[in-house]
């Protein structure tokens, strides 16, 4: 289930070889960050995220059992601290007195993505994304950007894959509509 | 536009089954009306998508690792730190608690000792006192027997203080209203308080 080359990264990293452990972070941390990215619409909780996954990976990496690929572990990390991520905004905006444009232009100046266009793209399909109830954004991302298969999103998530097709479909329906009141 | 949009979602999504699959390719296939509603909605999500590969800032990059193991090591000795407020207290608590246990019981010993010191020394008959300092002293080379007979306490001295009437119970003689003068017990009574306190710190 595991790539040789993961396989091995991870033995010298577990035999106490740190330089292992970046190849690792190297080798995914872009991965890592455009899930969050996509997951939480705007680079500062993708940071945030990104960087408390990679210590969990860290932390965590000694009881990685290698019945499933690296980064099928890895995104059942980032999923999960995605969506603790996302409980703790709603909390924080709800006893926050910022209204929502400053706190975009917080997040826009310190957005990695350097094409405006691309940027502009990003935070538009963002905003749609946002309206989709956490779990069906997340099988949405998967399918339609990471392109996975449905069997990888349920070893993932552990859903059925009938269960995914109807959120996805769901999904797909409520994103253009969203996108279609814009336009 | 709407009107087959239901159908093309669930083939997009792969929830039509195989029958329903062949039947909505076929229909595809020969219906303008259908591949136009197919067509716009395929657009719409082709726009959706977002490419993994667009130009990123790599110096994001390039400082994730060291800003990763900073804020672990942060974390880390936060957690200690946070260790240290629980601590401190615990350890100050748990010293002041075996003050309070082990010093009485040293104190106590130590004012046995010496109050066991002096009523053997009392004691006229030279045998029997010197048998009790061998006991008291356990080892007989550190008795010091000119001691004894040079410098005959008969007052206990000020800084004993048995508590609770120790001494009283110890005695059980009509002589504990003036216990503070060993010179008026007697031989044998002087023996049954040497022997109640050697008793005592056995306990």
């Amino acid at each position: 289930m595991v790539s040789d080359n993961d396989f091995e990264l991870i033995k010298k990293f577990l035999a106490g070889d740190e330089s292992a452990f970046n190849l690792i972070v190297k080798k995914y941390q872009k991965k890592i960050y455009w899930h969050a990215r996509q997951m939480l619409g705007n680079h500062l909780d993708a940071d945030e995220v990104t960087q408390e996954v990679l210590i969990v990976i860290y932390k965590k990496l000694g009881s990685f059992n290698f019945n499933s690929s690296l980064f099928t572990w890895i995104y059942r990390i980032i999923n999960t601290r995605s969506l603790n991520q996302i409980r703790r905004r709603k909390i924080k905006n709800f006893f926050s007195i910022d209204d929502d444009e400053s706190n975009f232009e917080l997040e826009d100046t310190n957005d990695i993505v350097e094409d405006l266009v691309n940027r502009e793209k990003l935070n538009q399909v963002s905003k749609a994304l946002e309206k989709l109830p956490p779990k069906q954004r997340q099988i949405f991302i998967m399918r339609n950007y990471e392109e996975l298969s449905y069997d990888e999103i349920s070893k993932i998530t552990g859903k059925t894959v009938g269960g995914l097709k109807a959120n996805y479909f769901h999904a797909l329906r409520k994103v253009l509509e969203l996108t279609n009141e814009k336009k | 536009m709407k009107k087959n949009e239901e159908k093309i979602l669930k083939y997009f999504s792969g929830s039509l089954n195989e029958k329903e699959r062949t039947e909505f390719e076929k229909e595809l296939s020969f219906s303008k009306e259908l591949n136009n509603e197919f067509m716009f909605l395929k657009s719409q999500i082709d726009f959706l998508k977002i490419d993994n590969e667009i130009p990123l800032d790599e110096r994001y990059f390039a400082n994730l690792l060291p800003r990763m193991k900073s804020r672990m090591e942060k974390r880390n000795f936060s957690y200690l730190s946070k260790k240290i407020y629980y601590i401190a207290p615990t350890l100050a608590a748990v010293t002041v608690l075996l003050f309070f246990i082990i010093k009485p019981s040293a104190v106590l010993e130590s004012q046995y000792n010496t109050l066991e010191n002096e009523v053997v020394n009392n004691i006229s008959d030279k045998e029997v006192s010197q048998k009790y300092l061998y006991e008291i002293e356990g080892d007989p080379a550190s008795v010091d027997l000119t001691f004894r007979d040079e410098n005959l306490n008969s007052d206990i001295t000020e800084d004993i203080d048995i508590n609770n009437g120790a001494l009283i119970s110890l005695i059980e003689k009509n002589y504990s209203d003036d216990y503070s003068t060993l010179n008026k017990l007697s031989d044998k009574e002087l023996e049954v308080i040497a022997n109640n306190l050697n008793l005592i710190k056995i306990k």
